[in-house]
């Protein structure tokens, strides 16, 4: 390896990480994050299981009120915000492969790219959904004070919208919190094709994000 | 790395189960990444397409496509586009087997919860007659009679007494029936929402503010004489119909 010959404080910060002194190896290290992030995920689906099984039950229950509260979602903001998170999902597995090959431009590109996006869905939920929706009196449960409501169970329709939505959208705003994070250690050259754990994890915590939402757009937005 | 001491005894491993591990190092090539993102996109405009086809299909030809046409369309793409994200993106295909047991499990115990707790939904009527079909607008406690054993000072007994529970305004009612200002009654946007309403089950013609206009302390109704009045006339006789 030509690395050797060069002093170690001009070598790039991601060769110079040394893995915790209780793995074995780099890889070892790097798997047991992996699974650890995993086991982190099963307990996301979980939470948000929650809301799918509300979801379904009341459904099932109150079909009128879910059907109402549907046509007041506008699907065209709905169907924006899913291809803003796929294409973050997109780029944050793209900025994995330019770690793994050493393309630092790329990576940091991606990351940042990622993490606007991230910005664009939460300004889209903001301004253009709950705000306008807020306004109208379309608030969840006892808050509620939409006067043209036609079915008695709509507040509770706004509960689950609210809930759902807003759950996924903190998980959103914290996903882009710790890119900005991983974006700014790419920066310092933390990254590359022997240690990128942090990008690597945090795409699977970006994935599910986008995983949930690829479920709950079309039981919000689409099915009425 | 591991590979670098494949051949050589390594005493951090002395038994070489990690000589080779190279699973979970597999990088993907832009084509496979980019592929996957135009599937994922095709995927929801096709579902998106779908939902839009019923809407337009009802309104165009009055064709009422079953809910459950819907629901499974919708959900079958979604279900196809999560595993294309979990394959791909997330590397489950390349990755070590453990990490999609991990997974696998706990969508087990998602079934398992959503299952058990969905399992009583269409039998809820073999037990309290009352729970039979669906439940009733602005909740079952609204018109709910439960039986209490109450103690009888004259006859000192206890007897079964019928005791109504609820039957309160609910939120529902007052969201309708309270007063709002003319700028309120704006914001709330009853002709916006007017477009929104036809759906491929139903059409609803919106009547908005003539139906629940706020009232004077004599019950009548301020319908037509608001900022919007002299519309077409056909409201007049809802909003008399709601005023008393």
């Amino acid at each position: 390896m030509s690395t050797i010959d060069t002093p170690k404080e001009r070598q790039p910060l991601w060769q110079r990480m040394k893995h915790s002194h209780h793995f074995r190896s780099h890889d070892e290290e790097f798997d047991a994050c992996k699974i650890g992030m995993w086991l982190f995920l099963t307990t996301e689906v979980l939470l948000f299981s929650g809301f799918f099984c509300a979801y379904a039950i009341f459904r099932a229950k109150y079909p009128e009120a879910f059907q109402n509260g549907a046509h007041h979602l506008d699907w065209r903001w709905g169907s924006l915000n899913t291809g803003i998170l796929l294409l973050s999902s997109f780029t944050i597995a793209y900025s994995i492969r330019c770690a793994q090959t050493n393309n630092q431009f790329w990576l940091k590109f991606n990351l940042l790219f990622t993490a606007f996006c991230g910005l664009a869905f939460a300004g889209i939920k903001f301004a253009l959904e709950y705000g306008p929706k807020w306004a109208q009196g379309k608030r969840p449960g006892a808050w509620f004070d939409y006067p043209n409501a036609e079915n008695a169970s709509e507040p509770m329709w706004w509960s689950i919208y609210y809930m759902a939505t807003g759950t996924h959208l903190a998980h959103v705003l914290i996903g882009t919190a710790v890119i900005f994070v991983i974006w700014y250690r790419a920066t310092k050259g933390m990254y590359g094709p022997k240690h990128y754990t942090g990008v690597e994890i945090t795409g699977l915590y970006w994935h599910l994000v986008d995983l949930i939402w690829i479920f709950l757009f079309p039981l919000l937005y689409l099915i009425h | 790395m591991a590979q670098d001491n494949a051949g050589t005894f390594d005493p951090t491993d002395p038994h070489g189960f990690h000589a080779n591990d190279t699973h979970g190092h597999v990088i993907l090539s832009p084509f496979t990444l980019i592929s996957v993102l135009v599937a994922l996109m095709i995927f929801t405009i096709l579902t998106v397409f779908a939902s839009r086809f019923e809407v337009w299909a009802a309104e165009a030809f009055n064709m009422e496509i079953p809910q459950w046409v819907n629901v499974a369309i919708a959900m079958s793409i979604a279900v196809v586009k999560g595993v294309l994200v979990l394959m791909f993106f997330m590397q489950l295909k390349y990755d070590t087997p453990l990490n999609t047991i991990i997974f696998a499990t706990c969508l087990l115990a998602f079934a398992a919860f959503l299952g058990f707790t969905a399992l009583d939904l269409f039998t809820r009527d073999s037990i309290d007659r009352e729970r039979e079909g669906e439940i009733q607008a602005g909740g079952m406690l609204t018109e709910h009679t439960r039986y209490e054993e109450v103690f009888n000072e004259k006859t000192g007994e206890w007897e079964r007494t019928k005791v109504r529970l609820g039957g309160g305004t609910s939120i529902f009612d007052r969201a309708k029936n309270r007063p709002r200002s003319p700028d309120e009654q704006r914001v709330s946007g009853h002709h916006e929402e007017a477009a929104e309403f036809s759906s491929a089950n139903r059409t609803v013609r919106m009547t908005g503010l003539h139906l629940f206009a706020p009232k004077d302390e004599h019950g009548e109704s301020h319908a037509g004489e608001s900022h919007d009045s002299g519309e077409e006339g056909g409201h007049d006789e809802e909003s008399g119909d709601d005023g008393h």
